[in-house]
């Protein structure tokens, strides 16, 4: 039992230190699903002048699938005062892992989607993944550096508790 | 057609809970509903415009309920299905069409590029005007029309033209005039039968050019669909003129409507002088409203 219980207290910050690893991953892919939905939104706004229901349906990504947003996105009806996009970043804040300035981004573009003519549509498409492609490339170049320091944060910590308690 | 169920799912709340709690057959009657931003809203039925306070009760225009920014931006949004660049081209025209055939007409900030109107900014002004269909409206135009003539209906606007239009498409091509016609409906700004209008139930041989400009509907029309009558809404332009011209030519009679009060008045417009100069139409139907009812007048035109 005692064997099992400095285990438990060795590992916890091990796993901790792999979570937020991971985590720093997930927000880069979630960050760049988002950049590839705007993408997205731009060429069918350009090609095909689609509804915002169209645009959604027919677009699908891993990172924004799997962690839900997209189930939600596509549920939600277009028209009224917000947009679908709005609705959705507001309402999936709880799971979605991106940091505040991509958030903010988000939003920003979100509340002129759907609502002004074609060409301000464009031109906030083109603004909006400039912003969000400046982050992406911050946060890659920082990503390799961060996961190492949080596995060795972790190791570290669990290595120092288990000498503590032997 | 059910006008008012159809128009609550684009309001915004207030207005949505607003109308359903008219009477029914205030709703039935209603024809108009306009908002004005932070201005009173306004509803029409045949006979009168009225105001509403929020609680429901009819009051006058000071303690009417207002339309706010919030209003307008959440009924653009919904008539727009959420996105406005795909209806810019309609916008600066000034209307927006849903799918059930409810026209709203809207005005706001022009926004000019290099001189043209290119687009609309902030929209200050929506006016809903709502599609009825009225079996027997067209009763006593049909009985002009043992044979196929063209005949041009012409009223002020709010009267009835379109409501009419329809009526009478819908019968004559089931062959209430006699037998059943052949008709070429060209329906540019999808009034007078939306697609998938319950309506449709009513009419036979209808073809419908729908969101054809009058010209080309026209010209599709007599080329390819070899058509015993073709069917337009609101003629008037010089585009629209010479279209007419070009279609007389191959002999198919045209039911049109324009705006207008009388035979003197359209004289007074070169574009319809020009018509009826050239003898197109056989007989000009005037509309107009006395206390309310539907009035019609008939004038022969000697060929």
């Amino acid at each position: 039992m005692k064997l099992l219980g400095l285990l438990l207290v060795s590992l916890c910050p091990v796993y901790i230190g792999i979570s937020f690893s991971l985590n720093a991953k997930k927000e880069l892919l979630e960050l760049e699903g988002f950049i590839a939905l705007i993408r997205h939104i731009r060429y069918r706004i350009s090609f095909s002048l689609a509804k915002q229901g169209e645009i959604f349906s027919s677009f699908s990504i891993p990172a924004l699938e799997r962690n839900g947003f997209f189930p939600l996105l596509r549920s939600l009806p277009a028209g009224g005062g917000d947009s679908m996009l709005t609705r959705a970043l507001q309402a999936g804040n709880s799971f979605l892992s991106i940091d505040k300035e991509t958030g903010k981004t988000l939003l920003s573009f979100g509340e002129s989607l759907g609502k002004v003519s074609l060409d301000k549509q464009i031109a906030d498409c083109d603004a909006c993944l400039s912003r969000l492609e400046d982050i992406a490339a911050e946060k890659r170049k920082a990503l390799p550096a961060k996961q190492k320091l949080c596995r060795s944060l972790g190791i570290l910590i669990g290595g120092c508790a288990l000498l503590i308690l032997i | 057609m059910n006008s008012v169920a159809n128009l609550i799912p684009y309001l915004p709340p207030s207005l949505s809970a607003l109308i359903t709690s008219l009477s029914t057959a205030l709703k039935q009657s209603l024809c108009e509903v306009r908002l004005r931003r932070d201005l009173p809203l306004s509803f029409s039925t045949y006979g009168e415009t009225f105001f509403l306070s929020s609680s429901g009760k009819r009051c006058r225009v000071n303690e009417a309920m207002r339309s706010t920014q919030y209003d307008m931006e959440f009924l653009l949004g919904n008539l727009c299905e959420g996105s406005v660049y795909r209806h810019m081209s309609t916008m600066k025209e000034g209307y927006l069409i849903t799918k059930e055939g409810i026209r709203a007409g809207i005005c706001g900030e022009g926004i000019y590029k290099e001189g043209i109107l290119s687009a609309m900014g902030d929209c200050y002004s929506v006016n809903l005007r709502l599609p009825h269909d009225i079996p027997g409206i067209a009763d006593s135009l049909l009985g002009f029309f043992s044979q196929p003539r063209s005949v041009l209906i012409i009223s002020p606007p709010g009267v009835g033209k379109t409501t009419l239009l329809r009526d009478f498409t819908l019968r004559v091509s089931a062959g209430d005039a006699g037998r059943p016609l052949r008709v070429a409906l060209v329906d540019e700004r999808r009034e007078i039968l939306p697609p998938g209008s319950p309506c449709f139930c009513r009419g036979g041989l209808i073809d419908l050019l729908s969101g054809y400009a009058k010209a080309d509907g026209m010209e599709i029309a007599t080329r390819t669909l070899s058509p015993e009558l073709i069917v337009c809404d609101e003629i008037g332009s010089q585009e629209d003129i010479s279209a007419i011209l070009a279609v007389q030519n191959s002999g198919v009679p045209l039911v049109a409507t324009a705006h207008g009060s009388s035979y003197a008045e359209l004289l007074r417009r070169p574009p319809m002088k020009t018509l009826l100069d050239y003898k197109v139409f056989s007989m000009i139907f005037i509309l107009s409203k006395e206390n309310g009812a539907l009035k019609t007048t008939c004038q022969e035109v000697a060929v």
